[in-house]
Parts: C-alpha cells; sequence; structure tokens
C-alpha cells in the first residue's frame, strides 16, 4: 500500500522534458559532428597547404639556385665589355654600309661651279652621323649657296660653317660640319634653283 | 527550483550524457579546433608567400634567362663578325688591302703616287686595325669608280677619310687622299 503523500510531489510533464533533453543532445551531438568534421577538413587543408608551400619553396630555391648560376655567367664586367663589343662591331658594320656613292651624288648634285670638294670625313655613331666636309670656293654667296642646296635635299642638316680662312689666291676654305640622313632625298625645284 | 532539481536527479543519466557532448564540444573547439584553424591559417599565410616568392623567382628566372640567352646570340653574333667578316689576323688584313687596293687602283686607271700602312689598336678593345693612307691620282671619274668598287667589295673595308686636291698644273689631274682600315680580332685589349 502506498503510504507517502502524493501531493508532496507535484506532477511535471515527462514528455515536455524528454524533448528538451532530446533537442539539447541532439544539438550538442550535431555540434560534435561538425567539430570532427570540422577538424578533419583542417588537418586536410593543412596537409595540402604544408605540401603546396613546401613543394613552392623548394621549386623557389631551385630557381634562386639557377638564378645565382645566370648572373654569375652573365656578370656585369663580362655584360659592360660584350656591350662594348657589341657596339663597336656595330659602329664598324655602319661604317662599312655608308654608301660614298649615295654621298657623292648628293654633293654633285647641289655643288655649285665654283665651289670645289677638298675632304671628307664621316662620323658615324650610333644613331647620327655627322659629316666634315670641306671645300673651296671663289665667292662666301658660293659656299651659301651650297649649304643651302645640300639643306634642301632633305639628307643633310644642323650644316654649320666651322672654320673659314682665305687662301692665297683669293678663295675661301671652308670647314662645314653637319649631320647627314643616308636615303632621304627630296629633290625639288626649289633645290634646281641653287644650282648654276 | 525544486522541480528542476527533481527533474535533474530523475533524468541524470540523459543528463550527465548531454553535459558530456556539451563538455565534449567546448574542448574539442577549444583544443582542438581553434589551434588547428591557427594552425590552417599560419599554412595559408605561408603557402601565399611561397607563392608570391615563386612569381618573383620565375620572373628573375625569366629575365635572367633572356638576358642569358641574349648574350649568348650576342655572343655568337660576335663570333661570325669576327671570323666570317673581319680578315684573320694581321696576315689576313694585309692579304685583302696590299695587293687588292693596288689592283683596284689599276683597274680603275688611278695611278697610285704614295701609300702607308700603319697598325693600330684602340684601349678597351680586342680589335686591331690595320690603316692605310693612300695617294692616288686621276680623273673624278675614275676616282668615284674606284669608291664604288671599293664599296661593293666583299673585304671588310672602311673607307674613312676622302681628301681631294687638284694638282698644280692646269691640266693635272686630281689627288685623292684615302683613309682606308680594316679591322681583325686580337682577343686581348691593348694593355
Amino acid at each position: 500500500m502506498l503510504r507517502m503523500n502524493l501531493s508532496t510531489r507535484p506532477f511535471y510533464n515527462e514528455r515536455v522534458c524528454h524533448l528538451v533533453l532530446s533537442i539539447v543532445g541532439g544539438l550538442a551531438l550535431w555540434i560534435l559532428t561538425v567539430g570532427v568534421t570540422h577538424i578533419v577538413e583542417l588537418a586536410r587543408s593543412n596537409t595540402q597547404l604544408t605540401e603546396i608551400a613546401e613543394e613552392t619553396e623548394r621549386t623557389t630555391a631551385e630557381m634562386s639556385m639557377q638564378i645565382a648560376a645566370l648572373l654569375q655567367e652573365t656578370n656585369d664586367s663580362e655584360l659592360k665589355e660584350l656591350t662594348g663589343a657589341t657596339q663597336e662591331a656595330n659602329r664598324l658594320i655602319d661604317q662599312r654600309t655608308f654608301s660614298w656613292t649615295e654621298f657623292f651624288n648628293r654633293i654633285e648634285r647641289t655643288l655649285p661651279e665654283d665651289v670645289m670638294l677638298t675632304s671628307v670625313r664621316p662620323d658615324i655613331d650610333i644613331d647620327v652621323i655627322r659629316v666634315v666636309v670641306s671645300v673651296i670656293g671663289r665667292e662666301v654667296d658660293d659656299i651659301d649657296q651650297f649649304i643651302k642646296g645640300l639643306e634642301v635635299t632633305g639628307g643633310f642638316d644642323e650644316i654649320l660653317a666651322r672654320e673659314e680662312e682665305k687662301t692665297d689666291e683669293g678663295m675661301y676654305r671652308v670647314q662645314l660640319v653637319g649631320r647627314y640622313v643616308p636615303g632621304e632625298v627630296v629633290l625639288s625645284v626649289k633645290e634646281e634653283s641653287f644650282k648654276r | 527550483m525544486k522541480l528542476l532539481k527533481r527533474v535533474l536527479i530523475e533524468k541524470r543519466f540523459v543528463v550527465t550524457l548531454v553535459l558530456i557532448a556539451i563538455v565534449l564540444n567546448v574542448g574539442l573547439h577549444s583544443l582542438v579546433v581553434y589551434p588547428w584553424s591557427i594552425k590552417v591559417a599560419k599554412a595559408e599565410e605561408r603557402t601565399t608567400r611561397a607563392l608570391a616568392n615563386l612569381g618573383v623567382a620565375a620572373e628573375t628566372l625569366d629575365a635572367a634567362q633572356t638576358k642569358m640567352q641574349a648574350k649568348l646570340e650576342a655572343d655568337a653574333d660576335l663570333q661570325s663578325f669576327y671570323s666570317d667578316v673581319l680578315p684573320q689576323q694581321l696576315s689576313g688584313a694585309r692579304e685583302i688591302t696590299y695587293l687588292r687596293l693596288a689592283a683596284l687602283a689599276s683597274e680603275t686607271h688611278l695611278r697610285m703616287e704614295r701609300r702607308s700602312t700603319t697598325p693600330g689598336q684602340e684601349a678597351d678593345s680586342r680589335l686591331a686595325s690595320l690603316r692605310t693612307t693612300m695617294l692616288l691620282q686621276g680623273e673624278y671619274a675614275d676616282i668615284r669608280r674606284f669608291i664604288y668598287e671599293l664599296e661593293i667589295a666583299p673585304e671588310f673595308i672602311l673607307i674613312e677619310d676622302v681628301a681631294l686636291s687638284q694638282g698644280t698644273s692646269a691640266d693635272s689631274a686630281l689627288v685623292l687622299t684615302l683613309g682606308l682600315s680594316t679591322y681583325y680580332w686580337v682577343g686581348t685589349t691593348k694593355s
């Protein structure tokens, strides 16, 4: 026979209690599962990233060694020497390909009757050819005509009478310096007007 | 409170299991997930840095290889110029100038009055030069032909100076003073 006083033990809903515990427990288990999955993913990522980093660092180290070896083979002094030799060779080739025939053709086309060409010396640089032309003329006007004629052809530029002297014969000996541009002949009516 | 205590006591097994799960969660996240997250973040940083370094190294290597390739090509071109275009040694330079120039003058009806030859070498150059100064006499047309023939000749001879002058008498021919040079490889610079 039950002797306890049932009125002292209040009633509570067992189902609600079970439901709450189940929800909390299920949530805890779900979080635990997610946590474990996360750990597995983290471990996998860590392994992959470490492998990639190690492989990349190894490749970089190999490249650095190759770079060092290449730099040793192409050191500055060697390159400087090579550059100098190449520039020298190019200068000689430019000098060799300088067309004296074309040059004389241009001079002849503009040389007035009272002016005589006495010497020519080209100074060929990397991107500019300077020429020193010495002439003898009867009058300064003839030499001026020659200078203008040369400039009109388009083959000569920045011409300057650097030195001038009067000879014993009363002629003018002039040293002209200017920039020569091969292959740019512009013959015009204007040029013809300078010819005698 | 009494009721909650009673529920906890009566459902202590299930409650304990739930508590264990919660403790496990907290422990797992604070002791494993968090440190591993930091580790992975560091690994990511290391990988990013390594990839950036690799990029820089690849660019540097590419530049160095291009430089090396250019150097090799320039070297090959220079060697080809020295061996195929320029005469070999002083004897080769003499061969293409001495007899050849005299023959050319004769072919173009110019009279060779005088000729001088001087070997030389510029500082810092591995090329030596053989400079010839020729004094030729003849008609202007022949002088032009001589210069043209020299221009189209296969020999590497440079015309460096051209000086023209008229002879003293009225009917005398033109005098051409020609400065010519050829170069050959000596391999060492002038000390």
